[in-house]
């Protein structure tokens, strides 16, 4: 397990949690820090969107703390430091009217502001994360038009335009095609290195996330393995997934690849 | 002067009837946008059931069902929120149960009269000047609500989560906006009737939906079409003897359809064209 000298941005201890009688999580305990490209995987129920919830404080744990920043996340308000980037599923927002920018410029939302409804919505900063994500020329069309790809990177300019020190993206690549998901990734790892953005991805993808992550958390109700991607080994992916998992794996001396392939 | 503003309950009933057609869809923008139109309905249903104690108690019907309405809105809020049945269900539940005890009360009171039918669907005749007072009063609390909080009402409409993680207190304006949902049913009730107010919640708002770009656009147009719909409505109900609320979602129904047509024609346009 990785030890990290920086203080944590999100710290799971001793967590459980059940829906009823199903246990969804027992005792995990795991930190993220400033910096970290962090990736949890695991197998469908293992767990992965709870511990999200959790940290978000959109769930409280049955036992076991979460910690935001180092404050309690029950107590916690600085929401302006977190963005959140939820899965698009297909035919969301089909009825909603607003455009692209107007679903951007949300993201500013920065506590209750009476005037709130005249503001313009293509702001400097508005714009400017719009074009993070190469969605510009769309900016003045309604989000309900746009391609399930193209709703997930325009979700991810409204996490963006926040300006957070944490970023937590669930299936952020879902039906986006090779070139998005390569300046996705792009985006991300600037934001990790160059920033020191701590970013939380929950993904199936276990190519992208080997390739991408800098520690990956493999969840199965009980956090089962964690450390750098290079660590894994083929036995532990393949009991996590419970199928047989070759991992094969490139490391260079700049960056790491890898890229995993799982037969049935 | 044209006949119809020639007579004070007409005039009444007009200056109610543009109150409910700004209101409602005020409101309604952020009920369907949440998928939540079925609260509009449980809620009318509520305030049905106050009604009937109202009239079957000889006080102040109005009065009563404000107070279950406010109640109701207070009682789905928490079964949504806290999630101890499915939402639809928890709705279900609360309307079904309501429109029992309106039942048994009407029908221990000695059944349906002229009063019970208009609180039912409304006339042109029953509208009161303190209803309008009401109305109006309601009108500013709203619009004063909505233009406070419209950018956090706009993130809990785009997605609940998402706006608890931006930290919006989801949780004090869902219950805010389901009581004064639960107010504006009921003080529509005299000009749209208890059983038609929902339908001014959400047809309106689809018309906005299909015309316009961007939320605050929808919004205004949603308005546009309500307040349209009752001035409308009530002029056929006036000339043609009909019943208000009927007319009213009739004429916003129409809006819909013409709406829709719109849309189909600007789409068969951009094809020819392509």
């Amino acid at each position: 397990m990785t030890e990290a000298a920086s203080p944590g941005v999100i710290e799971w201890e001793r967590v459980s949690f059940s829906y009823g009688a199903v246990a969804a999580l027992q005792d995990v305990s795991l930190c993220i820090h400033y910096g970290e490209l962090a990736a949890v995987m695991g197998p469908n129920g293992s767990g992965k969107s709870t511990l999200i919830k959790l940290a978000l404080g959109l769930l409280q744990p049955d036992s076991g703390r979460v910690r935001l920043f180092g404050r309690d996340v029950k107590d916690f308000d600085q929401w302006g430091r977190v963005g959140y980037m939820p899965q698009v599923g297909t035919g969301a927002w089909r009825d909603f009217p607003a455009t692209v920018s107007e679903v951007v410029s949300l993201g500013t939302y920065n506590g209750v502001s009476p005037l709130g409804i005249f503001r313009r919505s293509e702001r400097a900063d508005v714009l400017a994360a719009i074009e993070t994500v190469g969605m510009t020329a769309y900016r003045s069309r309604r989000l309900a038009g746009l391609s399930v790809g193209q709703q997930q990177r325009v979700l991810l300019a409204r996490a963006l335009v926040r300006n957070p020190d944490l970023l937590v993206l669930d299936e952020p690549a879902a039906g986006v095609d090779v070139s998005g998901e390569e300046q996705l990734y792009a985006v991300l790892r600037d934001l990790s290195r160059d920033r020191g953005m701590a970013i939380v991805i929950v993904s199936h993808d276990i190519g992208a996330m080997l390739r991408e992550a800098t520690t990956v958390a493999c969840l199965n109700c009980r956090l089962v393995l964690h450390g750098q991607p290079h660590d894994l080994t083929v036995e532990e992916m393949s009991t996590l997934y419970g199928a047989p998992v070759d991992v094969l794996i490139h490391d260079t001396a700049h960056e790491f690849e890898g890229a995993l392939h799982r037969h049935r | 002067m044209p006949a119809i503003l020639q007579y004070e309950f007409m005039l009444r009933a007009l200056a109610g009837g543009i109150l409910v057609g700004v209101l409602a869809p005020v409101l309604g923008t952020f009920v369907v946008l949440r998928r939540l139109s079925l609260i509009a309905d449980t809620l009318a249903h509520v305030a049905l059931m106050g009604v009937a104690i109202g009239l079957a108690s000889r006080f102040l019907p109005t009065l009563v069902a404000l107070l279950a309405a406010t109640v109701g809105a207070i009682v789905v809020e928490q079964l949504r929120a806290r999630g101890r049945l499915p939402g639809d269900v928890a709705l279900a539940v609360v309307l079904y149960g309501s429109l029992a005890v309106a039942v048994v009360v009407i029908g221990a009171a000695g059944g349906f009269n002229v009063d019970l039918f208009s609180f039912l669907f409304g006339s042109i005749l029953s509208v009161a000047p303190l209803d309008l007072w009401l109305l109006a009063a309601l009108a500013v609390v709203v619009l004063l609500f909505v233009g406070v909080f419209f950018v956090d009402l706009a993130q809990m409409a785009f997605d609940d989560n998402l706006a608890r993680v931006s930290g919006v207190r989801t949780d004090w304006l869902n219950l805010v906006l389901a009581v004064l949902t639960g107010a504006t049913i009921t003080l529509s009730m005299r000009v749209v009737g208890v059983l038609l107010i929902g339908a001014m919640l959400v047809i309106p708002v689809l018309v906005g939906l299909r015309l316009a770009r961007g939320l605050r656009a929808a919004m205004a147009t949603a308005v546009l079409a309500g307040v349209l719909s009752a001035v409308a409505g009530l002029t056929f109900a006036f000339y043609g003897d009909l019943s208000a609320g009927g007319s009213i979602v009739l004429t916003a129904l129409l809006l819909l359809v013409l709406a829709n047509l719109l849309v189909r024609l600007q789409l068969w346009r951009r094809k020819a064209a392509a």
